[in-house]
């Protein structure tokens, strides 16, 4: 008889589910976040207003009809014997009835619309924010963490709006209600039914204590299976490989075996309280009775029908009296992982971006492509620098080469130029102005940056050479497909170009996937191209080719390569050698070999037993007779 | 969405009920205590009203209070008792579910980690995502209400129409003519509703894994600055999502109140219909009363019923798609029988192998050669030529389409695959760290392996010197997929990962891509030492390394088409002459090694002869 409507699981969006590391202990008080909450609600007052109304009519109607069953109906028709009287009330009941219904149907309307809307808008904020947040940030957090605020977390707030708050006005609203017409009735049978109500609290308080803690342990316990799972699945190849499967699933059985067991707990306590409630219900349904009893014997209750009417009304008063509390254990644990839902949200849209457009930021102009950097420093831990005073100009078309040991920061420094970070000292400018001019879309509009991780998206290979320029023609794609020497490849594909390629470019080699990202990098026509390590998988006959085809393609733009394979930086205008974030050689090719330093040595590293097998004498005029052979 | 090929006909509803009751029936007494307390609480609720209507009739006739009295004790006691019983009903309940519930999660588990790479390639992270947890929710939604509810919805309606006739025929026999309206409503709305969630749950789906793929390539968003037009798709999807479930609003506010109304105009039809027989003294006005208390619980066990059928549908869909990764066979397993393999010695040979990784492409073909105890080969060719690929075969991640594979003289499908796999260490080309420290990064495989042992593998992998030099040292968390590291840094963490297995056979699929050559060479010498009497196979862009190798092995197009040593491939002048030769043209195009015919095609980087673009 309580169970409200059970077709309501007809929408239930399960239970939230939380993925990586959550913390479950709130820092920020309840007002707060729901001072927050309340202003995705603001826009729609005039909704709000009305469901407003609709709940306290429907209110209304469920409180009059026990009154008008039990006072009128039975009192004063039936049990006098009042047919035509009894018609007419009967059509009353009805149209309480019928507005009961109305009011139903605009409030469930109105509360699924605005918590539709408030949903919509919460995951276009989370996700625009994501958009603006800087790497920093993404370095530090969970990629399923993140999917999860956006997701699972907005949608136990839905459900709890649509589910929870609602229902909680009801209640509050029917509660209030009918001790007003409880006392309206009897004085006191209401005073009678309410002995139970000290009761009923201790139990209530004692019980909530419990499903705090209950349901704190339940909702870590699931994240963590979610969360092992994640990993398992990202870490599969590397799982297997090293014959890990043992061990993952003894440990995922264990978190398994937690979840369970904390979900049995918590269902002995929540099995526990409803009962509870109801023995409760029936001693104060008793009281009432047995108190009624004796009023209707003594004639308190006046005419023996109205004393039956009275007593029905009452037991129909009592029952809607403890169906809110009854509720309270469901909504309450909606409600609280709600609260822990919007805190993870808001959370995640205080973080402000490190790097961020300043205020009068404006378009890059079309830019020549001339880059210079002063006395710049920069560490991911303030503390630690990892780019350290670094200074240089590179003038427009011209092609650099960074070059280095592993470590010593030659990506970084390139992850500057694109303002993934900004310099903690020292200013990068292009053309002569400062890139913290400029929007940041703007800038990197004109650049085109192959990341030294190579990634693809699920989608075509079309789709994906495109991805930085959507609106190419295919004639386009295909031109920077071939400018890289991709086309061959992907033309032995089963579909060519349209060819799908999986999660991470799953199913090309990875000297493909290389290959795909400099196609994209090349079809955006950039003024600056970046290329870290683009080719490093790349055969060095192919390599070879490219490096050829690259005297056309960079011809017309400032470069910027990266290379640990000195062949391919050797046609570089100016060779840049990055030790320990700073510059410790500087040069042509020629000059750096003459200069017999780091860089010296590293080309000898690479060339010594070929030379010595080619050319047995090892020098630089016999590797640069080599080289012009 | 895309859903996974299990190669294997699903055989339907029947197979999935088949599959679901061996676990039930592992937890059947829970199961058992539940129906049985779900049957007693019914028939104590269809009780209890009577002791009310007893209550009225000695209000009104007997006006004795003793029995009063009684009565009320008697409805507080049986109360209890009801409380006990529905108490121990939802804690069975519960446990049987969640029992259930476990064992399915466990197997899923450990299906997934049974499956071989060629399962993992096809299927996408999010959708084994979502089997696992939503699916599986599902199945407990349906089994820890759904069971029990529906036997007790039964004979709920069964009392209550037993009772409701006992009082008066006419009354129930208009109830009962009601019933199919009811009965109507919820079939016609359920479908509708359901249809337009299930749009959603899709598009809802589709939304989630944009996000996730805008998350994790992040970085390659912004280098492309892409973000407008993730931006607009993420809006268009999140905008169409909202608008099913607008739909899905808009017929949940008819539905809902529908059963009210229903139900409360059944009960204003009992008390006019009733009242007039009461009137006419065809009835008490307790019956009456008891009969309006029975009435309203009629659309109870109906509208439940509605619901147990509507859970089914989707659990059905969605323990068919938990059920298919369960059941799917892995395409590499042990076979029965299969023995341990002895400590590897060393000597590997393909057989004759073809693979491909679908079956009507190929990739290897007819690839065979040996590899003494102890040597080193190396692997060169073109980018996709399928270097990667024949090194994948000897973990046997996957298995070869024709043609076999030996080591020792075992058929590697004839060992047990962690037998082979714990002696083999591979470092792939593509390296994946956990979010965990650089200690527990490298003790990946061994996780009790001393300190000294860490640090002796971190310095052959010439990880050591770096590490020291981080804030943390060892206990560096290196973030996801490691990303807080350098590329040379995350590779020389694999390698040490590989080496601290102390395997008999390693593989090195271009580990050392991003690292500088003079680290490279120092890790050489330290592997050189190492790996002696070991074999190694090695993939590298870097002829350097390659030419120290005992055996090259020059593949294009996934066929070997020349073999030997350094030497012996370079007096013979053909492909790895030539690709050697390149390394030399460092000026211009006049030095650019003679091509032969057919070169061309040799090179996927398909350029045209004279090096000229398009
Ligand atoms: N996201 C990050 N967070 C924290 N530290 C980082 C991050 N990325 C790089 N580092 C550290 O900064 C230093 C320089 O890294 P960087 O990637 O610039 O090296 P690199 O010269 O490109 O090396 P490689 O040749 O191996 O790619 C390294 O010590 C690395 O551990
Ligand atoms: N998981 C996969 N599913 C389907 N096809 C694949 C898969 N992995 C690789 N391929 C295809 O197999 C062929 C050989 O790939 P493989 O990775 O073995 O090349 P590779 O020689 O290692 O190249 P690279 O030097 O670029 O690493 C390629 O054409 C590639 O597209
Ligand atoms: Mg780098
Ligand atoms: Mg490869």
């Amino acid at each position: 008889m309580r169970e409200v409507f059970p077709e309501m699981a007809l929408w239930h969006r399960g239970p939230p589910l939380y993925v990586g590391e959550v913390k479950f202990e709130r820092k920020i008080p309840t007002r707060i976040l729901l001072l927050r909450l309340l202003k995705y609600i603001t826009p729609y007052k005039r909704e709000v207003t009305l469901t407003l109304i609709a709940i306290i009519a429907s209110s209304i109607s469920n409180m009059i009809s026990p009154y008008i069953l039990g006072r009128e109906i039975i009192a004063k028709y039936i049990l006098r014997a009042d047919l035509a009287g009894l018609q007419i009330v009967i059509l009353v009941f009805l149209g309480f009835l019928v507005l009961g219904w109305i009011a139903n149907m605009v409030r469930t309307y109105l509360v699924g619309k605005i918590g539709e809307n408030m949903l919509f808008q919460m995951r276009s904020e989370l996700f625009n924010h994501l958009q603006t947040l800087s790497f920093s940030f993404f370095d530090r957090w969970n990629i399923g963490d993140i999917v999860s605020r956006v997701t699972n977390d907005t949608d136990s707030i839905g459900e709890a709006f649509t589910e929870g708050v609602i229902h909680v006005l009801s209640d509050i609203m029917s509660l209030t209600l009918v001790i007003g017409m409880m006392l309206a009735v009897n004085v006191q049978l209401t005073l009678a039914s309410m002995v139970t109500i000290p009761l009923l609290i201790v139990s209530t308080l004692i019980f909530q204590s419990k499903f705090r803690t209950v349901f704190r342990v339940t909702r870590e316990k699931i994240s963590q299976v979610t969360s092992k799972l994640e990993e398992s699945l990202s870490g599969i190849r590397e799982i297997k490989s090293f014959n890990k499967e043992r061990d993952f699933i003894e440990d995922f059985q264990k978190v398994n075996l937690e979840t369970m067991q904390a979900n049995i707990r918590a269902a002995k306590i929540q099995g526990a309280f409803f009962p509870t409630v109801q023995v409760i219900q029936a001693i104060g349904s008793g009281i009432v009775m047995i108190y009624g009893g004796i009023l209707a014997f003594n004639g308190a209750l006046g005419s023996i029908e109205d004393a039956v009417g009275t007593l029905v009304t009452f037991l129909l008063y009592v029952q809607t009296f403890f169906r809110p509390i009854q509720e309270l254990t469901n909504f309450y644990a909606i409600i609280q992982s709600a609260l822990a839902a919007a805190e993870r949200i808001f959370e995640l849209l205080d973080i402000q971006p490190e790097v961020k457009d300043s205020e009068n930021a404006i378009e890059m102009p079309p830019i020549k492509g001339e880059i210079t950097f002063e006395n710049v420093t920069f560490g991911y831990d303030p503390n630690h620098p990892v780019v350290n005073n670094i200074s240089f100009k590179i003038n427009p078309k011209e092609t650099i080469a960074l070059v280095g040991p592993t470590g010593a920061g030659k990506s970084t420094i390139v992850k500057l130029l694109c303002r993934f970070y900004d310099p903690q000292q020292g200013s990068i400018k292009i053309d002569g102005y400062d890139i913290r001019m400029f929007t940041q879309k703007s800038l990197r509009k004109q650049m085109g940056i192959i990341l030294q991780e190579t990634l693809l998206f699920s989608g075509t290979i079309k789709d994906n050479i495109r991805y930085g320029k959507p609106d190419a023609t295919d004639e386009e794609v295909i031109n920077a497909a071939k400018a890289v020497g991709a086309h061959e490849f992907i033309m032995n594909l089963p579909n060519g170009y349209e060819t799908k390629v999986g999660e991470k470019g799953l199913g090309l080699s990875f000297g493909q996937k290389q290959l795909i990202a400099f196609a994209r990098a090349i079809l955006k026509d950039p003024a600056i191209l970046i290329m870290d390590e683009a080719t490093s998988s790349i055969d060095p006959y192919t390599d070879l080719l490219i490096r050829k085809a690259m005297r056309t393609l960079l011809k017309d733009r400032t470069a910027i390569i990266i290379a640990h394979r000195l062949s391919t930086v050797r046609d570089a205008d100016r060779i840049l050698v990055i030790n320990n974030g700073r510059i410790v050689e500087e040069g042509s090719h020629e000059e750096l070999i003459k200069r017999k330093g780091l860089y010296y040595r590293l080309y000898q590293m690479q060339f010594k037993d070929v030379e010595s097998l080619s050319k047995p004498v090892i020098g630089n005029e016999e590797i640069s007779s080599i080289s012009r052979k | 969405m895309s859903s996974i090929n299990v190669g294997r006909y699903w055989r339907g509803d029947m197979h999935l009920l088949y599959r679901l009751s061996k676990y039930i029936f592992r937890r059947w007494h829970a199961l058992l205590l539940s129906i049985l307390c779900m049957l007693a609480s019914t028939y104590l609720q269809v009780y209890i009203p009577r002791i009310s209507g007893a209550i009225i009739r000695n209000i009104l006739e007997m006006r004795d209070f003793g029995t009063l009295l009684s009565l009320v004790i008697q409805s507080i006691v049986l109360t209890c008792f009801l409380g006990v019983i529905s108490f121990l009903q939802r804690y069975a309940n519960s446990y049987f579910s969640h029992r259930v519930i476990y064992d399915v999660r466990n197997d899923l588990y450990k299906a997934i980690q049974r499956q071989s790479f060629a399962f993992f390639d096809r299927t996408e992270t999010g959708q084994i995502m979502s089997r696992a947890t939503t699916d599986i929710d599902r199945i407990r939604g349906f089994l820890g209400f759904q069971i029990t509810s529906l036997i007790g919805s039964i004979f709920l309606l069964g009392g209550i129409m037993l009772s409701m006739l006992s009082i008066s025929l006419e009354l129930t026999l208009f109830c009962f003519s009601i019933t199919p309206l009811l009965v109507i409503i919820f079939v016609f709305f359920g479908k509708r509703v359901r249809d337009i969630t299930h749009k959603a749950r899709e598009q809802y789906g589709v939304l989630t894994s944009v996000l996730w793929e805008n998350v994790s390539g992040i970085r390659t968003i912004r280098s492309l600055a892409a973000e407008d037009q993730e931006k607009q798709k993420f809006y268009d999807l999140n905008k169409s999502y909202y608008q099913s479930m607008l739909q899905a609003v808009r017929l949940r506010s008819i539905f809902i109140p529908l059963s009210a109304l229903v139900s409360g105009s059944i009960t204003a039809f009992i008390y006019w219909y009733g009242g007039l027989q009461v009137i006419g003294n065809k009835l008490t006005i307790d019956q009456l009363f008891v009969f309006s208390a029975y009435a309203a619980m009629l659309t109870q066990p109906i509208s439940r019923m509605g619901d147990v059928w509507s859970s089914y549908q989707r659990m059905a869909a969605a323990g068919k798609r938990v059920f298919e990764v369960i059941d799917a066979t892995p395409d590499v397993k042990d076979k029965p029988g299969a023995i341990e393999m002895p400590q590897i010695k060393g000597h590997v040979v393909f057989d004759n192998v073809s693979f491909g990784y679908d079956n009507n492409h190929l990739i290897l073909k007819n690839v065979r050669f040996e590899v003494k105890p102890g040597e080193t080969v190396a692997l060169l060719g073109p980018t996709g030529s399928g270097k990667s690929t024949i090194i994948r075969l000897i973990p046997r991640f996957y298995d070869p389409t024709s043609g076999r594979i030996l080591i020792d003289g075992y058929d590697i499908r004839d060992v047990k695959i962690d037998s082979l796999r714990r002696q083999i260490g591979i470092v792939s080309q593509e390296i994946f760290l956990f979010n965990a420290t650089i200690k527990d990064n490298i003790a990946f495989g061994k996780p009790n392996a001393t300190m000294d042992e860490i640090i002796n593998v971190a310095k052959a992998a010439k990880a050591y010197d770096f590490i020291m030099q981080l804030p943390q040292g060892f206990n560096t968390v290196v973030g996801e997929g490691g990303i807080t590291l350098s590329g040379g840094q995350r590779q020389r963490i694999a390698i040490a990962r590989a080496l601290l297995m102390n395997p008999r056979i390693l593989i090195l699929d271009d580990s050392t891509s991003s690292v500088d050559v003079d680290t490279e060479h120092e890790i050489q010498q330290a592997l050189n030492m190492l790996m002696k009497g070991r074999t190694t196979f090695i993939i590298t862009q870097r002829l350097s390394t390659i030419r120290n190798a005992d055996k090259i092995i020059v593949l294009n197009n996934g066929e070997i088409v020349e073999e030997g040593t350094h030497e012996s491939l370079m007096k013979k002048k053909g492909l790895y002459y030539r690709i050697y030769q390149s390394l030399f043209d460092m000026q211009g195009e006049k030095s650019l090694p003679e091509l032969k015919e057919g070169d061309t095609k040799v090179i996927e980087g398909g350029f045209s002869r004279d090096g000229s673009l398009a």
